[in-house]
């Protein structure tokens, strides 16, 4: 077994390392998921997501894309603003989320793109015997595990703790809240607080979640494991633990197949995911909850 | 049943409202509503109904003139727990409830809690008022199924033990009978008298359903006929057909108006000539 070479070899230390980078950004979007599914805001992890791409363009062009706390920081600052602003943005009148999401996505993309080609071709950001400081797009897009260091690792299971400790801390808010929100509002819960706090939660584990799955699948790490919980079980602490557990269990296999086959680790983890979800299609039959 | 007291549940005075750069929703209301009392707001889509409601909750304000509730401003009577609220969209159905993994008891001890931050579990106190509530609407064999599950007269229950578990002193419900039959309905009128009886709650009823409030008519202390301002405001005997049809005749124009009665028949026997067609098989 190849996978398992790399656990006893030299790069041991570091394939443990990219687990529990994984393990963390898994368990923490786990967490949220749920949420995020039953509260119809897949499509904000998708913008989300890919504001990660403009923090990197604009960390590029800044010089700041070498290092990794920088490159955390800008990526964080664009993120968490994206998930605030789309919060902000959806409110007002005659704009509502998907329409915020989607000037926000093709905004963040087009920032990206026009500062990586600024830092590739006209220098911006990098020595001049330097090609480019920043990884290639398809790891950008898809993930690397060449990427992931004990920096990542660290920030990963922090985040994981943070998140789970924040969701646990105001569970019972984000549940009104994520159950009815004009409700809750009635019933004085800060909703646009519980509101904020939880796009700014997809915000942060989105930024560390595109280090191992890349931009394009970390907001898949949020939608799918909350669906696959929600098809299995209609109690609620065993869907939350279902989809932490789906996320984790995924993240694991996903690894191991990315090591086996030297596949990209994100849609290793992804494609695990949905193979579960289809599961769920095939072994229970849940027609009467279908909406 | 009104209870004699100096300070009204509710008081209204001289109130206009409007939206942002709209026009006038609401003018000229000026009603009270006593401690205990039940009061069935009627009125056709857009006649300023869930307008109301938002201000006895304090989520807008008027824009002249002045809400009072429990003596106090609306906002701080919400924020404090004195107000029970089922929303249209609850009673509905629609929205997460019906995806949310929560069963009926765990969505009225969330109602008690909703505000509560803190790592501890459900107080026991919690437990026992949820289990008051759900007893008292009867729906304690409700307590373990999922609320997406249920159907539209038991959820509609089980909000109802969500919006009284708290002990309010005004229960406000929007639109409470969407989706429920006539059956369910009348079912719905001896659920509010009991609540009304044995929480001494005064209870604020919203719907468009004439048919809702003609089943509640011997619950209701008064009725209320709101489109823009009050049309009528008495105890349900008072309320003639005149005032219903004076009340909805926007709606029924809206229906019937500017559609010429000969087309419409045509119409009507062009469709059933094509169904006979397609369906002549069967």
């Amino acid at each position: 077994m190849r996978a398992l070479s790399y656990f006893t070899g030299a790069d041991a230390a570091w394939a443990w390392t990219v687990v529990l980078a994984a393990l963390g950004v898994s368990i923490a979007s786990g967490v949220l998921s749920v949420l995020v599914v039953s509260r119809k805001l897949a499509a904000i992890g998708q913008g989300v997501s890919h504001a990660a791409f403009a923090g990197l363009g604009l960390a590029a062009v800044l010089g700041v894309a070498g290092s990794g706390l920088g490159l955390t920081l800008v990526t964080g600052v664009c993120c968490v603003a994206t998930a605030i602003l789309v919060s902000w943005l959806g409110d007002r009148r005659g704009i509502g989320d998907d329409t915020a999401i989607g000037v926000l996505l093709v905004s963040s993309m087009a920032i990206g793109a026009v500062c990586l080609h600024a830092h590739t071709r006209f220098g911006v950001g990098r020595p001049d015997d330097v090609p480019s400081v920043v990884p290639g797009f398809e790891s950008i897009l898809f993930g690397s595990l060449v990427e992931v260091g004990p920096a990542e690792r660290n920030a990963s299971l922090g985040v994981a703790l943070l998140v789970a400790l924040l969701a646990w801390f105001a569970r019972r808010p984000l549940l009104s809240w994520a159950i009815d929100d004009v409700g809750a509002r009635a019933a004085g819960v800060p909703t646009a607080l519980v509101r904020t706090a939880l796009l700014a939660a997809i915000g942060v584990v989105v930024v560390v979640a595109v280090r191992v799955t890349g931009v394009v699948l970390a907001s898949a790490l949020l939608v799918l494991p909350g669906a696959i919980a929600l098809r299995v079980s209609e109690r609620l602490w065993a869907v939350a633990m279902l989809s932490v557990g789906s996320s984790a269990g995924a993240a694991l296999l996903g690894l191991f197949v990315s090591f086996e086959f030297d596949a990209p680790p994100g849609a290793s983890i992804v494609l695990v995911l949905a193979s579960m979800l289809g599961a769920t299609f095939v072994m229970t039959p849940r027609s009467a909850r279908e909406n | 049943m009104i209870a004699p007291t100096d300070e009204p549940a509710l008081a209204f005075e001289n109130v206009r409202f409007a939206y942002p750069g709209g026009r006038e929703v609401l003018r000229g209301i000026d009603v009270r509503v006593g401690a205990g009392e039940v009061l069935a707001v009627i009125g056709p889509n857009g006649g300023g109904k869930t307008t109301l409601l938002k201000l006895v909750l304090g989520l807008e304000s008027p824009s002249a003139g002045t809400v009072r509730v429990l003596g106090g401003e609306p906002g701080d009577a919400r924020r404090s727990g004195r107000i029970g609220y089922v929303s249209q969209l609850q009673s509905s159905g629609d929205g997460a409830l019906r995806r949310f993994p929560v069963s009926s008891r765990q969505l009225v001890e969330l109602g008690i809690e909703a505000r509560r931050f803190g790592f501890a579990g459900i107080a026991k106190e919690t437990r026992e008022r949820a289990h008051r509530a759900l007893e008292l609407v009867g729906a304690t064999r409700l307590a373990d199924r999922c609320v997406g599950s249920l159907s539209g007269g038991e959820r509609q229950r089980v909000l109802i033990a969500r919006a009284i578990a708290s002990e309010p002193e005004i229960l406000a419900l929007d639109e409470p009978t969407v989706g429920v039959d006539v059956a369910g309905q009348a079912a719905f009128a001896e659920l509010l008298r009991t609540i009304n009886e044995s929480l001494n709650v005064t209870i604020l009823l919203v719907s468009h359903d004439v048919r809702a409030i003609a089943a509640g008519a011997d619950v209701c202390d008064r009725v209320m006929c709101l489109r823009e301002t009050v049309h009528f405001h008495d105890a349900p005997r008072g309320l003639t057909p005149d005032i219903l049809a004076h009340l909805f005749e926007h709606e029924l124009a809206g229906v019937f108006g500017g559609v010429h009665m000969h087309a419409l028949d045509g119409e009507r026997a062009d469709c059933e000539d094509r169904h006979d067609e397609t369906t002549g098989g069967d």
